[in-house]
């Protein structure tokens, strides 16, 4: 703003009423959760009565976008060795056009013709406009045989299939014990049956930090207030609830990063593998460590990003030197999951990798340009967040389910060390397949791979 | 729209709007005034409206009369062509939305300005005071502050509004005024690299 104008907009002000509002300056409901003006029992009534049309707005919105299939590749597990990995590429293209025509054309062309797969597009939260956390039924179910505590929301149910989903539970792998491999046992870690699987294994304060990953705390839609989206009185949720075993189930939220509500962005649980290495801390946030980011998702994530909301419902305020620092401590510990192909460099071994892996290799490295951020000796990640400009190929401001499709921004880059245990891929999940992942790149980076080139590329991702 | 219809619509073209837009289906209820008609049946009736729909329709009025106002002091000062084009379409395109807005919300008798905002009339001040380039800078730089808040206050709408053909009004307005923003922004971008100047 010019001075003149500044001093012009002083002067003004003083004349309006209450002096400095603007105004047209939007309601505090923008920023802010309001509080509720129902009872519980109301809401509770309008959320189960309006879910069945939330949910099949939402199947609608997955199917015209994807091929939500069950199709598992032929001979390649996670690394747990108990559930496949689903092939091909998922995002459906608009009618007319096909996966070359796009890549012939440019930006602007596609966005002016509509033609950018909506798959590509953000993916919006089951009910965006209430949005929080909502976890798989495998969670649901495990948590209440073991601790009989309620994840299930009476409001929305989780929205992707099984099969589109990590292996669960996770297999765990510790840096500090990387002679012992899978620790896990099968089972999922709970606050029930931690302890007698990693004593003598864990250090006395990296098994209190395991104690306080486990123990749920007041959270947004689960806590003991009547805002809240289970039924009964809520003890919370768990750091692992979401980050099941140190990986991830796929659970996932809203930022709670952006206003207003229809303009934020879904959040797909990131893994805990391998975090030791890796610099900057969530999709946006580039945090600086992991007692930062711990320090955070409790008091800021928990409750969207509205301090006044946390101290209401109960916020668990963990002390830096003490707690913290042991569950940042032992969320360090956990290791990638073995990749026998690679060298200590993050290279291929041509001893054991296959002619396909390393013509893969070959073009992640050069006309694939992936390299350049996911940089194989930085375990595939270069500590940078990159705007990818997704935008460019799609009008801003479309409204799908609720959700208002805004430019994503500058994004962290992503490990692809044992990407292929984590679908759905992107920050927000919108990607089902590594096949489908490499469509993306090819076009919003331009590349112009054939067929055969994303093809070796999809199995060195596997590989990794 | 009813929901099937509007999934229809969606599957059947690339009209990029969202399938069923109800706010009741996807809103909060925990939020919902507590006199809100249906809303025991998860079905608020999506010709009513709330508060939020009143206020929106007055915030979008005091907004739209301006970028009209301001604009048609434009077309007749801009230098650089690119602006004063700029400011046609904005005349043209706000004119129209307005009246759309006042049909809608005649019925929910939000407390309408008669007048531009004391905020508004010292743009408009100042407008008429600059000349040549700056007078394109200025009209550019309120026009991005315009669309700003235009933008801010649909997506506020379509969060929290009730009225269906009102949040679906928003909705189709929000892409295009953002596409304006983006415009604008650029423009102003491209006059402080010396567009429109004989440089
Ligand atoms: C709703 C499920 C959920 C819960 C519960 C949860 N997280 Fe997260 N966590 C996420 C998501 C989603 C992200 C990715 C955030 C982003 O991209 O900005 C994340 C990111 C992280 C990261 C950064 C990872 C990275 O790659 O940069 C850390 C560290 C973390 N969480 C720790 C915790 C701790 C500690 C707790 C308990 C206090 C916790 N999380 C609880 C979902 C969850
Ligand atoms: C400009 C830097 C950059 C380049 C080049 C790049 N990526 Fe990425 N990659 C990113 C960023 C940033 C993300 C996260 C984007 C998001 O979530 O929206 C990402 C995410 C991914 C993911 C998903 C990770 C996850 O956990 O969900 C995969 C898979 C991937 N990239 C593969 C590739 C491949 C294959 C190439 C080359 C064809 C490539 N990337 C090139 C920056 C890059």
């Amino acid at each position: 703003m010019r001075k003149s104008k500044i001093l012009l907009s002083l002067a003004t002000m003083a004349t309006i009423a209450g002096g400095g509002t603007l105004a047209d300056s939007l309601p505090p409901d923008a920023t802010y959760r309001p509080l509720p003006t129902l009872p519980l029992d109301v809401v509770r009534r309008n959320d189960e009565g309006a879910k069945p049309a939330v949910q099949r707005r939402q199947q609608s919105l997955f199917n015209e976008r994807y091929d939500m299939s069950d199709r598992p590749m032929q001979g390649v597990k996670m690394s747990g060795g108990r559930k496949g990995v689903q092939e091909g590429v998922r995002v459906k293209l608009r009618s007319g056009t096909s996966w070359d025509s796009l890549a012939n054309m440019t930006p602007d062309d596609i966005k002016a013709k509509g033609l950018f797969p909506a798959g590509f597009m953000p993916l919006p939260h089951v009910k965006h406009l209430t949005g929080g956390q909502v976890f798989p039924e495998n969670q649901i179910k495990a948590i209440g045989d073991a601790e009989d505590r309620n994840l299930k929301r009476f409001d929305v149910d989780f929205d992707l299939p099984d099969h589109l989903t990590p292996e669960f539970p996770a297999p765990i792998f510790l840096i500090n014990r990387p002679d012992l491999g899978d620790i896990s046992g099968g089972q999922l870690l709970t606050i029930r049956n931690y302890y007698a699987k990693v004593v003598g294994v864990l250090t006395p304060v990296q098994i209190e930090g395991l104690r306080l990953l486990l123990t749920p705390f007041p959270q947004e839609e689960f806590n003991q207030t009547e805002d809240r989206k289970v039924a009964e009185q809520s003890d919370g949720v768990a750091c692992l609830d979401c980050h099941a075993n140190f990986h991830t189930n796929a659970a996932f939220h809203l930022t709670p990063d952006v206003r207003p509500q229809a303009s934020r962005f879904r959040l797909d649980t990131t893994s805990l593998r391998g975090m030791f290495n890796q610099q900057i801390h969530g999709s946006k946030r580039s945090l600086r460590s992991v007692e930062d980011f711990t320090e955070f998702e409790q008091r800021t994530a928990y409750f969207n990003g509205d301090h006044v909301s946390a101290t209401r419902k109960g916020v668990h305020l963990p002390d830096r030197p003490n707690q913290v620092a042991l569950m940042a401590q032992m969320q360090n510990m956990i290791d990638f999951p073995p990749a026998p192909k690679l060298d200590p460099l993050g290279r291929l071994d041509p001893s054991k990798a296959s002619a396909k892996e390393l013509a893969g290799e070959k073009v992640f490295m050069e006309k694939g340009k992936c390299a350049t951020c996911h940089i194989p000796q930085e375990s595939f990640m270069d500590h940078q967040m990159h705007d990818l400009k997704a935008e460019r190929f799609y009008k801003l401001g479309q409204v799908f389910n609720d959700q208002v499709a805004m430019p994503d921004g500058a994004i962290k880059t992503f490990t692809l060390r044992g990407i292929k245990d984590s679908p759905p891929y992107m920050h927000d999940g919108r990607l089902m397949t590594l096949a489908d992942t490499v469509e993306y790149f090819n076009l919003v980076l331009g590349l112009k791979l054939t067929a055969d080139e994303k093809d070796s590329l999809v199995a060195y991702l596997l590989a990794l | 729209m009813s929901r099937h219809l509007s999934v229809l619509v969606l599957a059947g073209s690339c009209v990029l709007l969202a399938s069923g837009s109800f706010a009741q289906e996807g809103a909060n209820p925990a939020g919902m005034s507590p006199d809100t008609e249906g809303k025991e049946l998860a079905k608020p009736a999506p010709e009513g409206s709330n508060t939020q729909d009143k206020l929106f329709v007055r915030q979008a009025a005091l907004g739209g009369q301006a970028e009209v106002e301001l604009s048609k002091i434009a077309q007749k000062k801009a230098t650089d062509p690119a602006v004063r084009e700029f400011a046609d379409r904005m005349v043209e395109v706000h004119s129209k939305s307005n009246q759309q807005l006042m049909k809608l919300g005649r019925g929910m008798q939000p407390d309408l300005p008669k007048n531009l905002d004391a905020e508004h009339q010292s743009v408009r001040n100042e407008l008429n005071k600059a000349q040549g380039q700056t007078f394109d800078l200025a009209y550019i730089s309120s026009q991005i502050q315009d669309h700003q808040r235009t933008a801010n206050l649909l997506q506020w709408h379509i969060s929290t509004g009730q009225n269906e053909a009102l949040r679906k009004y928003s909705m189709e307005t929000l892409p295009e005024v953002m596409a304006h923003l983006e415009h604008a922004k650029e423009s102003y971008a491209m006059l402080t690299q010396g567009a429109g100047s004989k440089r």
